[in-house]
């Protein structure tokens, strides 16, 4: 069943985000074109300098609506008409939910990645990639270990943020809909109480981290980035991320199962 | 066999009534197996259970009967036929009379309007 | 005689506003049932509770011992009063959805029923009419092989000669030992495919009992019982 859901949450999603991809690699072949036909004729100049604006504005813009596709089918699967259908099949909320949801991740990195190979096709030049390659293993091999962490680190805590934001407002929307009344207030209301918890969350965080860890606060004070500092933040940001992404998760679909009201 | 009926009073009731006069005007042949119940409520455009309602009292009144090869049969029995008419007549004619009186018709009347009507 | 859909004490509210109001019901399997009532009466409130798509304010409702749920909705076929299915899908796509999801869907049936219909399985939801897009939610619920069929006014925007095709639909369609719940406030057209009336008015349950037993009563159709009760109340 939820292979099923998930199949056709990607294709419903897919349907929507494809269009954008042809673009944004379009206009990246588009550039090219134009990078190499400028270098013979000058007039081309200018429209390459458009082009390239028009590039990097489809991938800004691409980013940006993969985010708004994702929760604006949630919302309309869910919470509208639509939601007679969804809610009226024999499968478990958390399916639903856990559906949309690896839907989402799994666009918003394909997202990512088409950016990444339309810059690469828009500067092209033989043996890019290898070039490309190559250079990001000889920075990384240039790193200390411990900034290597810190590096893996951060990646993790991004992808944690991203999908708690998605999360977070999943369940802002499945909050603020089983009232009655404005929903939409609703939701920005519960939107602002899930902000304040987890800004609380990672305030009781810090205080955890200075209290087991004192060390940390003596070099920040004396303003030395130290490795421990550094540690204790990074963890404690992974772990407040982590608590935030479940428990949003997890009230989503009680939500969904419990409060379920579509008038 | 398709049945027309009204809302206004039980549609069991209107059933039996129909199935007796298609039994006594022939429609029905004696011993002639009836359609089956779910048959009979879609032609007619009319519930299952009414329909097994209607049978189940014309059964009672030994005008139809179950063979355990499933399926209902009209009964064969001509007595039975004869007093269904018998009863169908009655009916009809009781009516008649009452509502001839109600437009004021003398017993004496009423005859002499047959036999003229049927010159 | 045996229960398929228990209410018990069942009330719901939207805000301040109380839709249900200490509803008792109880629906047997195998039965044809009238939710009878004017429009904002709570037949719709209570379909939806039965469905799943609401929770009661208080009280319960059963389907088979049980709150409404993955179970409950495999045995149920609902059709909800509005058009709900995806517009930019081809009525093709929704077939495979349905049978994807449904395991008493079947496929053959539905392309039938659109046949009968005169409705092209290639085209796109939102190229069709109203009455169509109602037609073809109406083929999909009549395509599954349900132990429970809900309708939420199926006839309601229907022309009246459609009325009469889509009552012999239903008829002819339902699985024989099946519940069926029609919901409507056109009651003429339907009282006579009916074993039992449910009237339902501001949220009450005003009456419940079998249709010939109701015309005996009340000697007359049921929208005549119809207009008698509710004269009253």
């Amino acid at each position: 069943m939820f292979r099923k859901l998930l199949k056709n949450d990607l294709s419903q999603m897919g349907s929507r985000i494809y269009p954008l991809y042809f673009i944004i690699l379009g206009l990246a072949v588009f550039a090219k074109v134009m990078n190499v036909l400028s270098s013979h004729i000058s007039a081309f100049q200018i429209i390459y300098g458009f082009t390239i604006m028009a590039w990097v504005c489809s991938i800004i813009i691409g980013l940006v609506y993969t985010f708004f596709v994702a929760i604006q089918i949630f919302y309309k699967k869910n919470l509208k008409d639509e939601g007679y259908l969804t809610h009226t099949l024999p499968v478990t909320k958390t399916s639903i939910v856990s559906s949309m949801f690896i839907t989402a991740m799994i666009f918003t990195a394909i997202s990512i990645l088409i950016s990444i190979l339309s810059i690469m096709i828009a500067f092209y030049t033989p043996g890019i990639f290898n070039d490309f390659y190559n250079s990001i293993q000889v920075a990384w091999n240039s790193l200390d270990s411990y900034i290597q962490h810190f590096a893996i680190f951060s990646i993790i805590i991004m992808i944690l943020s991203y999908m708690q934001l998605l999360s977070g407002i999943y369940c802002a929307l499945s909050v603020g809909h089983s009232f009655s009344g404005n929903k939409l207030a609703y939701s920005v209301v519960a939107w602002v109480i899930i902000y304040i918890i987890s800004q609380v969350l990672n305030a009781i965080a810090i205080f955890v981290l200075m209290w087991l860890q004192p060390e940390s606060i003596q070099e920040a004070y004396r303003e030395e980035v130290g490795t421990n500092f550094m540690y204790g933040i990074l963890t404690t940001s992974m772990i407040t991320n982590s608590i935030m992404l479940v428990g949003t998760y997890i009230t989503t679909i009680m939500m969904l199962k419990h409060r379920l009201n579509l008038e | 066999m398709e049945f027309q009926f009204e809302n206004n009073s039980p549609i069991y009731l209107q059933l039996i009534q129909k199935i007796k006069m298609a039994i006594a005007s022939g429609e029905f042949k004696p011993g002639e197996k009836l359609p089956a119940v779910r048959e009979l409520a879609m032609e007619s455009k009319i519930n299952p259970n009414t329909v097994q309602r209607a049978l189940f009292q014309l059964e009672d009144e030994h005008l139809i009967f179950t063979q355990r090869t499933n399926g209902k049969y009209i009964t064969e029995d001509k007595q039975k036929l004869k007093e269904l008419k018998k009863e169908l007549a009655s009916n009809l004619l009781q009516e008649f009379l009452v509502k001839m009186q109600q437009l004021g018709f003398s017993k004496q009347e009423i005859l002499e309007f047959i036999e003229r009507k049927e010159k | 005689m045996s229960a398929i859909i228990t209410c018990e004490h069942l009330n719901k509210d939207y805000g301040n506003k109380k839709i249900l109001k200490d509803v008792n019901v109880t629906i047997e399997k195998g039965r044809i049932i009238g939710l009878l009532g004017p429009n904002g009466s709570g037949k719709t409130t209570l379909i939806k509770l039965i469905n799943g798509l609401l929770v009661p304010t208080s009280g319960n409702v059963l389907v088979l011992g049980s709150k409404p749920g993955v179970e409950s909705k495999k045995i149920i076929s609902y059709l909800p009063e509005r058009t709900y299915l995806p517009d930019n899908e081809t009525i093709e796509q929704i077939i495979q959805y349905f049978s994807d999801f449904y395991f008493n869907f079947h496929v053959e049936k539905a392309y039938e029923l659109l046949e009968k219909l005169k409705i092209n399985p290639k085209d796109k939801l939102k190229t069709l009419s109203k009455g169509n897009k109602e037609k073809v939610q109406l083929a999909l619920v009549m395509s599954r092989d349900a132990d429970v069929y809900i309708l939420d006014e199926p006839i309601g925007g229907v022309d009246p000669v459609a009325r009469d095709y889509i009552l012999s639909l239903i008829l002819d369609n339902f699985k024989e030992e099946a519940t069926l719940i029609i919901s409507t406030h056109l009651i003429a057209d339907i009282e006579k495919i009916l074993d039992e009336v449910i009237f339902i008015h501001e949220g009450k349950i005003v009456l419940q009992s079998s249709a010939d037993e109701l015309r005996m009563q009340y000697k007359g159709s049921i929208e005549n019982a119809f207009k008698e009760v509710f004269k009253n109340v």
